[in-house]
């Protein structure tokens, strides 16, 4: 973009005006990049072209600075970030972005509210048992995520926005089961705690092993959980909402999977250490001593029988939902590159596998 | 009159999704989805906003597909008429959602875990491209 010289003279001879610098106009450091909407729109795919495409393997400076900009002498540091990509990045994190955000919904207008009946009693306090356990599970999911965004340099911003857009979806299915507990007047039930593998997800040190525990292993089982949710529900309002958050969540398991993946490719001398904590999540997830997931498991038997008179039904289904988790884990695991998880996954999940295919 | 399963049952259904404001709403969906019944397989192709490709394959080239629904023609002809006398709002036991959940082998499949959650993250524009089934005539044609 040429800047006419005269414009140039005349600012720095404005009378009254200070002195100018106009340092910062440098036409020659433009790499004169042009982005073009896509299928999708202004995707940020569609300009990460060029300079502002080259992601660092490191990131060398604690600045605000975004990637691509003109560095400066003088500016203050404002974090210490994690530098290496390979500990953050996932391949797949710009197109979850953006389908986040094109998928985004609202909690206050479409669900259909008005299809929400009197229950009987037993099935109403199962659902706000269920609601009760999602609402402080999903505060948890975004709280995770949400500890890790000051430490993404914006050299890796792609990672932040996807994080950020988990943030949102985790809000809104907190809100969303909040406000289905409170909208048919039973309400909140008994609160569960945050059992010790949820605890475990807020106590990681690593992005690799929150993302492990949380995206792969907890929000993977929620999503199948999720799925079954619309098996159970009594009304079209909680159809849509099962069916709208199993959407998100599958976006959080696809980061959580793609970014093991990266890990394990880049960085393959951090198997073990992945493997470790994943002993240790598996071990504390639904620990048989945790009483704390005991309301949620009666809650989904009474549901899962249609009227809480068929436990059997329940118990049936309910082993259904816990093999397709446990199977569904371990599929993703394959994928991202950690199929050798099969011999050491912890008994109370290998017990559900069923054989490998191959 | 769309005979299912075929191309021009598929191709009709695409017409009626493609510009639908309800499917876009819904947001972009990229993904390869198979449909396997009997010894018929098709592959349906999401891009951005539209439904862009249908095309009859072989049923070894579904393993190219991200994921294929796979169930009985009972099953398919079930889920449809209960589409079609619905008015595209099917029973919840009849959504492709709950479908899978009940079967045993699950009614999506893929080899690749992380392909098959496709269909999980975008399951509501692929219900609504069944849904929008209500609106044309089918006819049910058991493949020979």
């Amino acid at each position: 973009m040429a800047i006419d010289q005269k414009v140039i003279d005349k600012l720095r001879k404005e009378p009254g005006m200070p002195d100018i610098d106009l340092s910062w106009l440098r036409e020659e450091d433009s790499p004169g990049i042009v982005a073009k909407a896509g299928k999708r729109g202004l995707t940020l795919d569609e300009i990460n072209k060029g300079v502002y495409g080259e992601v660092p393997e490191i990131a060398k400076h604690g600045t605000t600075r975004s990637r691509g900009s003109i560095p400066r002498a003088g500016v203050m540091r404002t974090a210490y970030f994690v530098p290496e990509k390979s500990d953050i990045w996932a391949d797949n994190a710009t197109l979850i972005y953006e389908e986040a955000v094109q998928r985004q919904w609202s909690s206050a207008t479409d669900i259909p509210w008005e299809t929400v009946k009197p229950l009987p009693d037993i099935v109403e306090e199962a659902i706000c048992q269920i609601c009760t356990f999602l609402t402080e599970v999903e505060f948890i999911a975004g709280d995770a995520p949400g500890q890790w965004l000051k430490k993404i340099s914006p050299d890796h911003y792609e990672v932040a926005l996807y994080l950020i857009s988990q943030v949102m979806d985790e809000a809104r299915h907190l809100d969303v089961f909040r406000k289905r507990a409170l909208v048919n007047g039973c309400g909140l039930l008994e609160a569960q705690g945050a059992t010790r593998g949820l605890r475990n997800v807020l106590d990681s040190q690593d992005f690799t092993e929150m993302s492990a525990l949380m995206h792969v292993l907890a929000e993977g089982f929620v999503q199948t959980m999720f799925r079954t949710g619309e098996f159970i529900a009594q009304n079209e309002a909680e159809k849509t909402i099962f069916r709208l958050c199993a959407q998100d969540e599958s976006r959080h398991v696809g980061f959580g999977v793609m970014h093991l993946r990266y890990v394990l490719e880049h960085t393959p001398e951090r198997r073990e250490e992945i493997h470790h904590y994943l002993d240790r999540a598996e071990q504390l997830f639904g620990h048989p001593t945790d009483g704390g997931n005991t309301g949620l498991q009666e809650a989904l038997l009474i549901t899962m029988s249609g009227d809480g008179k068929d436990l059997d039904k329940g118990a049936e289904l309910a082993l259904a939902l816990n093999k397709k988790q446990a199977n569904e884990y371990m599929h993703r695991l394959e994928v991202a590159g950690l199929g050798d998880r099969r011999e050491r996954m912890n008994p109370a999940f290998g017990m559900l596998l069923d054989p490998p295919k191959n | 009159m769309a005979k299912f399963p075929s191309v021009e049952w598929f191709k009709a259904i695409q017409d009626l999704v493609n510009g639908d404001d309800g499917i876009r709403k819904l947001g972009t969906c990229d993904a390869v989805m198979g449909v396997k019944v009997q010894d018929k397989a098709f592959e349906i192709t999401f891009e951005a906003f539209d439904c862009t490709g249908v095309r009859e394959i072989s049923e070894a080239e579904l393993a190219n597909t991200d994921f294929y629904l796979d169930a009985s023609y009972e099953t398919w002809q079930e889920m449809l008429e209960n589409i079609s006398q619905s008015g595209g709002q099917p029973d919840r036991h009849l959504t492709l959602n709950t479908i899978d959940f009940l079967a045993p082998d699950g009614f999506a499949k893929s080899d690749d875990q992380s392909r098959k959650d496709r269909f999980y993250r975008y399951g509501q524009t692929f219900q609504q491209f069944f849904n929008a089934s209500a609106e044309i005539k089918t006819e049910f044609a058991v493949p020979a």
